[in-house]
């Protein structure tokens, strides 16, 4: 990665390169309690206590490894034409890097298993809509790569594939500019309901090739009591998560007009058996050593 | 329990669908009353549970709310556009072991995305056009959730709540439907349950372009509710991802590209459950819905 430098940069290449899942899913924290200790609870109307209780959703508050997963279905989208593409399992592993009191920054793995859209089986290959081409479907591992939330935030940065990975694959070398949000969209029924967006674009430094995008929703719900409680250093959240983007290199689709969409939901894993079925079957497949030691698949710094 | 249907059946239930699809299901009250923890990937069951989900069993109205932010998708740039807020009002009942019959009545505000009011007029990228925003209100439609179905129907301005709101919304036009719903995921204490339906605009006038509609929604709700003997219906929360073409009020004629809207929702069982702001709204523009909200599903 080229923009090593900027711990912003892993954010967004992370997002970029991977295949398409969209929601960051949950990460961990370590928590570093950016307010004072005391018992008071979060107001969710302060910019820096909505992104503690984000924090504590997605993540924690403390230095502890987190899990997430997410389950979803995508699509391909051209011209008014919406056919059914996979479905895919992913989760990541993360904990809380660096806190401020407007920004924290997490050290993430991510893992993503494409599935065929009706069965839930491993793909190995795929025939695209639209193209009738059948390809391979590339393996996705992301990280460990650096990820910064902010209520508010807008980054540019530089994105080369890491050299002996497949990131080439979900996208090529280039500027890579992302934007990220948080609003407080809802509390009801005694549960708080926080939005986070994403979006960001890749301008290959290949001006022949196209520029992609990537555009992500996510809300995120808990319990408003616990959430709000300052002492509580992490809640077990559940997500919902929207996501498009332009076709990946893997898929092949040339010239042809349009994008995928997927959507799902998503919840935090209490242990790495707490993980779903299926995800944890295909992991040991595919990375049998993020399952053994996810500690260890944190700890090393991406080049 | 009814038997299943016909096919000839199906497509006279689901004359009179409208555009945008819910989709959902229900179970006799009192075959649900005695029957044991449901096995979710029986057909049946999980049809079942959908409607429980989405609302009840035993027939009585149901009130769905949803909020999002709507963004425009032209050449991959995703710009917001507009908040959503949207409000039905349903009832179920079954039909046949894979069918319930679904009547819906909708209504839908576009929202300022600052203050979060009704928007009156709007200005649309792209073609930097100030355009009139309409008030959206359809129904009464008389749909069939099943596991699976496709249809085709027809969308026309004279059958509908306004026929200068329809307009504005699509030109009369040949509609081709797909819906499935997907099978239950259970983790932990939780069980979500998707639908996705898919609907293509064809216009009678071949001048005008084709349009299509695609709406996911994910309902989650407690295992152990949906599994209580005698539940008729559980409390539940919903996910939803629509993406739409260019409606004829938004004026983007010549513009490639489409809208994509995604957010949250819930189920209410009386309409002053509904959200604050909804109601709000709909005191201002539409009383006679607070009025009388289960008049407006007689056929």
């Amino acid at each position: 990665m080229n923009s090593s430098h900027d711990p912003a940069a892993g954010a967004s290449r992370r997002r970029f390169c991977r295949a398409g899942l969209a929601a960051s899913l949950l990460a961990a924290t370590t928590g570093f309690p950016v307010r004072s200790p005391a018992a008071e609870l979060l107001d969710l109307k302060r910019d820096a206590d909505l992104l503690r209780a984000y924090q504590k959703m997605r993540f924690s508050m403390g230095p502890e490894l987190n899990i997430g997963w997410l389950r979803a279905k995508r699509f391909a989208v051209s011209q008014g034409r919406v056919e059914p593409l996979c479905g895919l399992v992913a989760a990541t592993f993360s904990r809380v890097n660096r806190v401020t009191d407007d920004l924290f920054e997490v050290i993430v793995l991510e893992i993503t298993h494409y599935t065929d859209f009706d069965s839930g089986a491993l793909l190995q290959t795929l025939t695209m809509p639209f193209t009738n081409q059948l390809i391979e479907v590339p393996a996705y591992r992301f990280g460990p790569a650096k990820s910064r939330f902010s209520v508010r935030l807008n980054e540019t940065e530089s994105f080369a594939p890491a050299a002996n990975t497949n990131e080439g694959e979900f996208a090529a070398a280039g500027q890579v500019a992302m934007t990220k949000s948080l609003e407080l969209s809802r509390i009801h029924a005694g549960d708080a309901f926080l939005r986070h967006e994403e979006y960001g674009r890749v301008y290959p430094a290949n001006t022949e090739l196209p520029s992609m995008f990537y555009k992500e929703s996510t809300t995120w719900s808990a319990p408003l009591r616990e959430v709000a409680d300052s002492e509580q250093r992490q809640v077990d959240a559940t997500v919902s998560y929207a996501a498009m983007t332009s076709w990946r290199p893997w898929m092949k689709m040339g010239d042809t007009p349009g994008h995928t969409s997927s959507n799902g939901f998503g919840r935090r894993a209490r242990s790495v058996e707490d993980l779903p079925d299926d995800f944890l079957a295909y992991t040991r497949e595919t990375a049998p050593d993020v399952l053994d030691d996810p500690l260890a698949a944190l700890t090393e710094p991406e080049i | 329990m009814a038997d299943t249907l016909t096919g000839t059946t199906r497509r006279r239930l689901l004359q009179g669908l409208t555009l945008s699809s819910f989709g959902l299901a229900s179970l006799s009250t009192e075959a649900q009353a005695d029957s044991a923890a449901p096995d979710l990937t029986e057909p049946a069951d999980l049809l079942a549970a959908s409607i429980k989900m989405r609302g009840s069993l035993d027939e009585r109205l149901a009130f769905i709310w949803m909020r999002g932010t709507r963004y425009t998708l032209v050449n991959g740039e995703a710009l917001p556009l507009c908040g959503y807020l949207g409000g039905s009002i349903t009832r179920y009942r079954q039909l046949a072991d894979d069918a319930y019959e679904f009547l819906l009545y909708e209504i839908s505000y576009y929202t300022d995305l600052e203050t979060g009011e009704v928007l009156q007029t709007l200005r649309m990228p792209y073609v930097d056009r100030e355009v009139d925003v309409p008030l959206y209100r359809t129904g009464p439609g008389r749909h069939v959730v099943m596991l699976a179905n496709e249809e085709e129907l027809e969308w026309s301005a004279k059958k509908t709540t306004g026929e200068e709101l329809a307009r504005q919304l699509a030109p009369d036009a040949k509609i081709y439907y797909r819906f499935n719903l997907r099978p239950a995921v259970t983790f932990r204490d939780q069980v979500w349950i998707r639908s996705d339906s898919f609907t293509r605009l064809v216009p009678r006038d071949t001048a005008q372009p084709g349009m299509f509609y695609k709406e996911a929604i994910t309902y989650q709700a407690s295992q152990a509710e949906l599994a209580r003997a005698g539940s008729v219906q559980v409390d539940s929360l919903l996910s939803f991802a629509i993406s739409t073409a260019w409606r004829p009020w938004m004026q983007m004629g010549g513009i490639d590209g489409h809208t994509t809207t995604d957010g949250i929702g819930g189920k209410e069982l009386s309409m002053a459950a509904m959200p604050a702001d909804f109601l709000r709204f709909t005191e201002a523009f539409h009383p006679d819905v607070l009025d009388d909200p289960a008049a407006l599903l007689k056929l």
